[in-house]
Formats: structure tokens, sequence, C-alpha cells
């Protein structure tokens, strides 16, 4: 059935929901509308297969009129209406009157015609005629010749039916490739939606050329292949009315300027009540009600208060379901509550006990290991193993709600930085970490954790990046994404870095031993002196951390999958739709969007205020990143001194020689590689800051 | 369905679900405004949440795991990496000895 119908601040798409597994992606540019279904797999929840290519098929439309005459039983009043405007977008069918022409030439068609005002525009897209635009009157009008008009062969009035269909394929051509370019530039051009767009354009394209063809061959008595080279005119249409149908556009990736060019090119004059219900949407995301007019040929857009009174007008939820909602709300709510509580109150069982020891020895372990705490690193990782098995069987018996899910809660309405610091909160694993120190408190975050932190910090990236007005993934720079990749491999670098210098230590120390049992045998045959050992090792450093980068790429990938999931402009615009509408019917709706703004820019506030950064990545060289980050800590023309001070505590903390200051370390400095994980010396960043009163 | 079916699904749905508490009030107290509609858009919209969230929940636990994973191989690769080094380095010696002895020999 009809779930509901909204459209869309930017993209103008609307998505009517008929059945519970079935989606319809409807694009009206305000006037006109087409539309694709796609069936949502139960199991996967994802968008899997176009049920309805295109709305000039027929039998293609037949499932979405099936289900709208299956509405229309239970709601007559939209389902009327809903099903009015599917039709007026699928076009009628051509008047069946055309047999009782008399035979005249093309060429006098087209004079005939001309002098009624209209134009040929070629196959495609038949007679038009410019008009004077007016109000609610749409720019141009197409005109299928009638027999007494044109009074045309059977053939050629066969003909025109074809072209003025084909001309209605052509603008809904538009309407997916908009609808394609759309979800290609938000979604990236390898979204499913994007592809089944593109995909059924292509084909609906096909099925246009084809249709031409036939038609040409039928006039022309033509035998020969349907290929498109073998039928001219059709490519000349195209050539000839570019703004009618963009080759060039159709050609993904899309950029902004593709789309504007696109839904420029449909856009029809408004009327001064559409003009004001689309800005009242705009402003407000505010869900309208979409209706065909009387004449059932267009949009009509309600604004606020129409909505309002239609309304009113229909019935009320009987006050028994109203009673049910609210009681099976509290009995689920107090059951939640009470499985809660006994949780906290309940005895703790062997494994949680075991766990509890675990988390000692953890402690424990890091006190022992203090300023060293690669020592006992090993020993943590085991026992935490162990810790993470111990807690998983426990989360397994928590109804639906798995700690993943706990990770995610609120992503719509409250934003996932909150939930992180709920889960920070939460964590047992986080709460001896805090106990042991900062630097025991690395190695002690499980995967999970880390995510957490990722996915939070990339969401912070997310509206610090549309707080800047960026909002496409291509206007991400290479610097946004490196942080990303940082921050999601921040603990797993670290361990690897680690694995990294115990590598080369024991390569080194194969070397050398291999080197000895040469000296051993072959005496002073053997030239290869020191040098040559520290140059392989380097080379081998450089290659280690080429794998290094390798798997750093294969992360960011992954998680800007997971990351496009939790969007939380696709959920409000595709989960809680329907909640929005809900709230607005309960007339809270200013509430709801007033609350949203206000997490919004809560959230936006926390992630734009200078915070010292715990890592960066080197720009150059230590003495560049050093000058860059006190620039962009608001120190105007940083002085000599003062990047000294600040890269010193760089080569400091991070253990890098620099031979100029006979600082000794491993790397040295002039062999760092570009975009090199720096720890900021947060102490002297300070100290900098605060001595030019920042 | 029935409306009494729909309606007891709701308030199921929306006691566990993850919208804002403020949010949930609003609904609640408003619910006396609600046609048939509004529960079907409301009901949707909560199905979809849950179903949505299992679907992020296991890509995030398959994240986890193909990360520990890809960073395992990572390990075995470098290891693997550096032993070939080790080899070639030694290979070098040993032609450079031979190269030696042949030098000698002649």
């Amino acid at each position: 059935m009809i779930n509901t119908l909204f459209l869309f601040k930017d993209t103008r798409i609307y998505t009517l929901v008929l059945f519970d597994n079935t989606q319809y992606y409807l694009n009206i540019n305000r006037s006109k509308l087409c539309y694709m279904s796609k069936e949502i797999s139960a199991e996967e929840n994802k968008p899997s297969t176009i049920k309805v290519p295109v709305d000039v098929d027929p039998e293609a439309t037949k499932p979405l009129i099936e289900a709208l005459n299956e509405f229309q039983k239970k709601d007559p009043a939209i389902g009327k209406q809903a099903l009015e405007s599917v039709i007026a977008a699928h076009g009628e069918a051509p008047t069946e009157a055309t047999s009782k022409s008399t035979k005249i030439s093309f060429e006098e068609d087209k004079q005939i015609m001309a002098d009624r005002g209209y134009k040929y525009k070629g196959p495609g897209i038949g007679f038009m005629k410019e008009q004077i635009k007016k109000p609610n009157e749409v720019a141009t009008e197409i005109v299928v010749p009638q027999e007494v008009q044109s009074g045309s062969s059977v053939e050629s009035t066969k003909s025109q039916e074809t072209l003025a269909q084909l001309s209605v394929t052509q603008h809904n051509l538009l309407l997916m490739e908009q609808s394609a370019a759309f979800y290609s530039l938000h979604y990236g051009k390898d979204d499913p939606i994007a592809r089944d767009f593109a995909t059924a354009r292509q084909e609906l394209e096909d099925k246009m050329r084809e249709e031409l063809f036939q038609d040409w061959a039928k006039q022309s008595g033509y035998t020969g292949s349907p290929k498109k080279a073998e039928y001219p005119e059709a490519d000349k249409t195209n050539a000839d009315n570019e703004e009618k149908l963009s080759e060039a556009v159709s050609q993904a990736p899309y950029t902004e300027e593709d789309l504007q060019k696109l839904l420029e090119q449909s856009k029809k004059p408004e009327n001064v009540d559409e003009q004001e219900a689309v800005r009242q949407l705009e402003e407000t995301f505010q869900p309208l009600i979409i209706q065909t007019n009387e004449s059932g040929d267009n949009i009509v857009i309600l604004n606020a208060s129409e909505a309002t009174a239609r309304h009113k007008e229909k019935p009320s939820l009987p006050k028994e379901a109203q009673d049910i909602l609210r009681d099976a709300h509290k009995q689920e709510e107090d059951s939640l509550k009470e499985e809660q509580d006994s949780e906290s109150r309940a005895p703790k069982t062997p494994e949680q006990n075991r766990a509890d020891e675990l988390r000692k020895e953890i402690a424990r372990l890091a006190e022992i290991g203090g300023a060293s705490p690669e020592a006992v690193s090993s020993d943590i990782v085991r026992i935490q193993i162990e810790l993470e098995k111990l807690e998983k069987g426990r989360r397994k018996k928590h109804r639906g709600w798995g700690s993943i899910k706990e990770r995610v809660k609120g992503l719509a309405t409250v934003g996932f930085w909150e939930v992180h610091q709920a889960e920070r909160l939460r964590s047992s694993t986080k709460e001896v970490a805090k106990d042991v120190g900062a630097r025991t408190e690395e190695i002690q975050k499980t995967t999970t954790l880390n995510l957490a932190d990722a996915l939070a910090e990339a969401e912070k990236i997310q509206f610090a990046l549309e707080a800047a007005g960026k909002k496409k993934d291509k206007e991400k720079t290479a610097e946004d994404i490196e942080r990303l990749s940082t921050i999601i491999t921040k603990d797993k670098m670290e361990q690897n870095n680690r694995v990294i210098d115990e590598t080369l230590k024991q390569a080194e120390s194969e070397l050398l031993r291999r080197l000895e049992k040469y000296r051993n045998e072959f005496g002073e045959r053997i030239v290869t002196n020191d040098e040559a050992i520290a140059q392989a090792m380097n080379n081998l450093r450089v290659e280690l951390q080429q794998l290094q980068d390798g798997q750093r790429e294969t992360d960011v990938h992954e998680i800007q999958t997971v990351l496009r999931n939790i969007d939380p402009k696709y959920w409000r615009r595709y989960v809680y739709g329907g909640v929005e509408a809900a709230v607005w019917a309960a007339g809270g709706y200013l509430a709801w969007t007033k609350l949203a703004t206000e997490k919004a820019i809560a959230t936006g506030v926390k992630v734009i205020q200078p915070t010292l950064p715990g890592d960066i990545n080197m720009h150059n060289t230590i003495w560049q990143s050093a000058k860059e980050l006190l620039v962009n800590h608001g120190v105007v023309n940083p002085t000599d001194q003062e990047v000294l001070q600040l890269s010193n505590g760089f080569a400091d903390i991070n253990g890098i020689g620099v031979k100029e200051w006979s600082m000794f370390g491993n790397p040295m400095d002039t062999i760092m590689k570009q975009g090199y994980l720096l720890k900021v010396p947060k102490v002297i960043l300070k100290t900098v800051l605060s001595a030019r009163g920042l | 369905m029935t409306i009494e079916e729909k309606a007891k699904k709701c308030g199921e749905l929306l006691a566990i679900s993850l919208l804002d508490e403020e949010i949930k009030k609003i609904i609640l107290e408003g619910i006396g405004n609600f046609t048939e509609g509004d529960l079907d858009r409301l009901m949707f919209s909560l199905e979809q949440e849950d179903e949505h969230l299992g679907l992020t929940a296991s890509q995030l636990t398959n994240f986890d795991k193909e990360q520990d994973k890809g960073w395992d191989q990572l390990v075995v690769a470098q290891k693997k990496k550096a032993d070939e080094i080790v080899s070639d380095f030694s290979r070098q010696i040993e032609k450079n000895v031979q190269d030696k002895i042949r030098e000698e020999i002649k």
C-alpha cells in the first residue's frame, strides 16, 4: 500500500512506497513524472532488482497501476489521485482516428502546420509550437497531427504518432538521466540506484532507437540491419536537438554542471503557487502532499496549511487503536527496562567473573609495562582476545540490539558523535584503559572501539566539510581522505609499525649473522660493509611501509562504503521520512525541525571548535609541518624560533634523528616519507600558542 | 494486517527505536491526530530503521573482521618481503664472492 510520497529538497525526486518491500522512485521535475521501482530484498533490505524500468510501456506500468488500484480500495480518495497522476505522467495513448486521412505529401503536411504556427523539429520530436509564456502554461506544446489537420497518409500519420510517443520518451530519458546524475553525484557512480537509473535510461534509449528504426525502415523500405549507424536520422535528431537530449552528459561520471544542465533542460515555468510551495519545501524539508490537479495532467504541491486542512478531513485513528499503540509501547519499554535492570542486579556469571579478572590482569600488566608498554603488549593482546570472546558471548544474549547497533544509535536524529561518547562511557574496556594511562590505552583498545573512533571522526569530517560548503565526495581533498585513513587505521598502524620495527631488527640481525658466516668462510673476499646493510634496511623499510599503505587504502575504501550507509541525510530521507510525516501529523513538526536543527548545530559546533590534534601527517619536512600546524592554529607569520621550538618537539616525541640539531633517532629526518604519521607535541604546541595569547 | 495489529507493532517498534525520546513523546502525545495513513508511514519507517540498522551492523562487523584479516595478512606479506630482501642480499654477497674467486683464478 502507499506509505508515503515525499519530495526531496535538492533533487525533486519523489519516493512513493507502495508495498512493504517495494519502493518507487519518482522524478517529477515539478510537472512531469517518471518512475522506477526497486524491490527491497527482505533479507538484505537493499535495492536489488528493477521491476519497472520506465513508464512508457503499458506492460511495465502494470504493477504500479495494479498496486494503486489495490490501494484505491482502501483509500479511494488518495488512491484515485495517485492513479491519475501516474496515468497522466505515463501519457495517454495516441488517438485512434487516424484511418480516414487523405493522402498528401509530408512537405504539404509541414506547410499546413507551419501556417498554423507549428514547426517540424525532426524525427523523435514532431511539430512544436512556440507560445507566449504565461503562468500555468507550459512553454511548448507537442502536437500529434490529426487527419483533419494534416491530411497525411495512414503511414505518415502513424509515423507522426510514433514521433509523438518518442517525444515523450525523450523527455523521460532526460528525467532518467537527471536521476542517474543526481545519485551518481551524491552517492558515487557505483551507487546501485545510480547504476539502475543509468541502465534503465540506456535500455529506454535502445528501445527508442529500435522504434525509430522500425518506423523509418517501414517508410523507406530499408531491410538491412537495425544498427545505429544505419539510421542517420536518429543521430541527426540528437545532434540537432542538444537541448533535448545531450549525448555528452550521458557519460559517467557526472559533474555538477552536467546535473544543472540536465535540470535546466526540462525546467518549465512555474506559477506563483508552485514557486511558493517549492520554496517552502526547500526551506523547511516539510513533507508536502503531492496530488494531481483537476485536469489530471499536472502535479499539485500543497502547502502546509492546505495539507493540514486535507489531513483533517480524513478519519482519525480509532481510539482503540491509539490505546493499543500506547499500551504496546509502554509494555515493550517496561520490558526493556526490566531486562536492563535484571542484568545489572543479577549475580555475575563465571564468564563475567573471568572477564573481570582479565581486565584486572590487563591493568596490572599495563602498570608493569610502564614506560615501555611494548614489553607486555603481546600478553595484553592475548588477554584482550580472550576478553573480547567472553564479551561477545554475553552480548549474544541481548534481544535484537547487538553492541554494534548501539554504536550507530541516534544516527539520524543525534549524530554519531554523541553515540560515540555514550559508547566510550559504556565500554568496560575503555574504563580499564582510563585507569592505566594514556600510553597503554592505545594498546588496550579493541578493534571495535577503534572503529567507533574512526566512525565518529568520519562523522566529524563530514559535518566539517558540510559546514565549509563542501558536500560531494569529489570535493573532499586528498588531505581529508588521508585524515580519514589515519583515523581508521591509527591503531592498526601503530601495531604494524611495531611489527615493522621488529621485522627490520630481525632482518638486520639475520644479515649480520650471514655476513659473519661469509666472512668466516671467505675472509677478505667479503667487501660488504655496514653502509650496504643500512641501505638494505632502508629499502626494506620503504617496502614494508608501501605494503602498509596498500592495506590502509583498502581500509579507507571499505569504510567509505559503510559510511555511505550511515549518512544522516540518507537516514533522514529514506528511513525516517515516515516518522517525519507522522510527527508532522501529530502536530509536532516544528519541534522535530527545531530538535534536528539544534542537534545538527550542536554536532557541527563540536566539529569546528579548535582542538589540539593527536597526530598529523608530515608535509614535506618536520619544519614545514610544524609551521603549517602553527598557522592552522591561528599563529600569524610564526617566527623561526617558534617553528624551531615545535620542530624540536616533533623530533623528540617521535624519536626522529636530525643531524643538523645533533639529535639521534630512527628514522632520520632526511629519509622520512611524505605523509609520515607524526605525534604532535601538544605541550609545546600549547606553550607556543599561549605565548601568542591563543 | 488490521489496524489494531499495525498499532501494536508500531508501539513495540517505537519503544525499541533509536529515535530521540523527545520525538517519541511527540508521536505518542499527538497520536490522536493520526490517520491510518500516518500509522502506515510510521510503521514503515520504524521497520526500515530496524532493517537498516541490521544491515549497517552486519557491514560494520564485516569491516572489523576484514580489517583484522587484512592487517594479519599484511604482517605475513611483510615478513615474506623481509625474507626476500635478506635472501637477495645473501645472494648478492655470494655472487660477489664468486666473482672475486673467478678473478683470483684468472
